[in-house]
């Protein structure tokens, strides 16, 4: 998962208050992630004037978002665009806010387990589902790349030694092939092991919304992990058939995002998807959802 | 609602209609109506550019839209209708000269309206704003390109300038009237380039010379697809109108 946990730590106390891990940090890791980003964090604020940020962790990195009593804090694989992760964090500290308020909450199961599906939407949402199995399936043991077809978007999301171009290719090949048999699988939760002219693969299906390609070694593959990895992918693709968005965003500014995206619908055929696409474009240059839209606003209307 | 971009079929219709209209020319050259010709190519290119002024005036001002659109029409109105206009004058030097300078500024129009275009989406493409001191530049070297190479070679670049920021522009816009447009001056520009070619290889390489009378025609695609295009262009834009206050307020 290129997103592998997701904290809220409460700065006053050192601790962690909620976690969702997609399987990465251990307790004691986290545990002393929390106490340090706590300890550093008025040494961040004072010099560094800012109240999010990232930094590198080897491999991995850790972005973090100060808001009031708390520290929103996201750790990922470097594959991962670091303004994505930060928006994570931004959004989430948003959610957080609207569902406990801004001091320390009481946790009950039920409000615990809406506040996870909450994380994982967002998290989703930011990332994308066919991100998130491009960068989570290729480091499995064995796996020589992957292709992730997603339906909902016609767009396909490539991993792997070969060139992408190679992969996609190879891939939509077998889409025209085993495609029908894939989809009338879908429900039964299967996985499809077929041996093609680049060796052994598996296919298959998330839900309605995507089909998983993996290229794998004949010897010294971890099945099993595969099988983990899927399933988890299932989850997530279960979570986006309900809710159906794939871009999550924040309650603050929904309206400005609404009225932008109906002047997008002016200009545009799929306007969703253009506008999602400047949102992150604009992103990745270092701008805040808040002026992005706003920017963007201005370019949609010099057209208009 | 109405769509924001041309349907396939309405896309297949313009192609359709400026190829029958170009059939239309050449048949009343090849029976000598040439008369005809020029009034009906007349025709056409003076309503595409009143109307391409229309559509300008329903975009809101000063917006990269309304340059755009209101450069077309000068585009049509400069290098189209004003050429054929200087058909009815007997040739001279003098005359030569002021039909070269008119066409220039048709052009130059032209691609300050789509550098225009190119300014505004490139920044919420890529959030980057490097783009528009390049751009200015491309009139001027226009300008530059038209002082220093024979006048028909130096066509066939700004020709292939259009072609290529109209391909610029083509890619960086989503599917949607913007790129529509953008996408027909990229096919109009390859005729237009094709024909200026002609016309110079007809006076500088012996064997150009046959294929010599077809130039016209050719030269009259680039205008009919554009003023064609205004007719569908003034549709969708009126009815898009309708809803913007809507899309403003929610």
């Amino acid at each position: 998962m290129p997103v592998h946990d997701v904290l809220v730590i409460d700065k006053g106390a050192g601790v962690v208050l909620f976690r969702r891990s997609y399987g990465s940090l251990t307790s004691s890791q986290m545990n002393a992630t929390a106490g340090i980003l706590s300890m550093i964090m008025p040494l961040v604020e004072e010099i560094g004037r800012t109240r999010s940020g990232y930094f590198s962790v080897g491999r991995d990195f850790i972005t973090f978002y100060n808001r009031g009593d708390f520290l929103f804090v996201i750790y990922a694989r470097k594959e991962l665009d670091p303004a994505i992760a930060e928006k994570v964090s931004e959004e989430l500290a948003v959610a957080f806010e609207r569902k406990f308020g801004t001091s320390p909450p009481a946790f009950d199961v039920k409000a615990l387990r809406e506040f996870q599906q909450t994380v994982d939407r967002i998290v989703l949402g930011s990332v994308g589902l066919g991100e998130f199995a491009r960068l989570d399936l290729a480091k499995i043991t064995g796996v020589n790349f992957v292709a992730f077809y997603d339906q909902k978007e016609d767009q396909w999301y490539v991993n792997g030694n070969i060139p992408a171009k190679t992969i996609t290719k190879f891939c939509k090949g077998l889409l025209n092939k085993f495609g029908d048999r894939l989809r009338s699988m879908a429900s039964s939760g299967a996985i499809m092991k077929i041996q093609s002219s680049r060796g052994p693969m598996i296919l298959a299906p998330v839900e309605s919304e995507g089909i998983i390609f993996l290229g794998i070694r004949k010897e010294g593959v971890d099945i099993q992990s595969i099988i983990q990895k899927v399933e988890g992918l299932r989850n997530l693709g279960k979570i986006r058939s309900v809710s159906g968005a794939r871009s999550h965003i924040p309650h603050s500014i929904e309206p400005e995002y609404k009225a932008l995206l109906r002047i997008y619908s002016l200009l545009y055929s799929d306007p969703e998807k253009c506008l999602r696409e400047d949102i992150e474009a604009l992103r990745r240059q270092g701008y805040t959802l808040e002026t992005a839209l706003r920017k963007l606003r201005q370019s949609a209307k010099e057209l208009m | 609602m109405e769509k924001p971009s041309l349907s396939p079929i309405e896309a297949s219709g313009l192609g359709l209609i400026s190829l029958i209209y170009l059939w239309l020319q050449f048949y009343l050259l090849r029976t000598g109506l040439t008369f005809m010709y020029v009034i009906s190519f007349l025709i056409l290119s003076l309503l595409g550019s009143l109307l391409w002024a229309i559509i300008s005036i329903l975009h809101s001002r000063r917006s990269a839209a309304r340059a755009m659109t209101l450069s077309i029409g000068f585009f049509i109105l400069l290098s189209g209708a004003a050429q054929k206009l200087l058909f009815f004058l007997p040739p001279n030097f003098r005359l030569i000269q002021i039909s070269a300078l008119i066409n220039l500024a048709g052009y130059m129009s032209l691609l300050y309206g789509i550098s225009k275009m190119i300014a505004v989406r490139w920044f919420a493409a890529t959030g980057k704003r490097s783009v528009k001191a390049m751009l200015v530049f491309m009139p001027l070297f226009t300008l530059y390109l038209a002082q220093q190479s024979p006048i028909l070679l130096s066509y066939v670049a700004f020709d292939l300038i259009c072609f290529f920021l109209a391909s610029i522009g083509a890619l960086l816009f989503p599917r949607g009237l913007p790129n529509d447009v953008l996408a027909c001056i990229q096919v109009a520009a390859i005729p237009s380039m094709l024909s200026d070619f002609i016309r110079y290889g007809g006076k500088v390489i012996p064997f150009a010379a046959p294929i010599l009378p077809f130039e016209e025609v050719i030269a009259s695609f680039p205008f009919a697809l554009l003023a064609f295009l205004s007719f569908l262009y003034l549709r969708k834009v009126r009815r898009l109108k309708e809803v913007v206050d809507f899309a403003e307020v929610g």
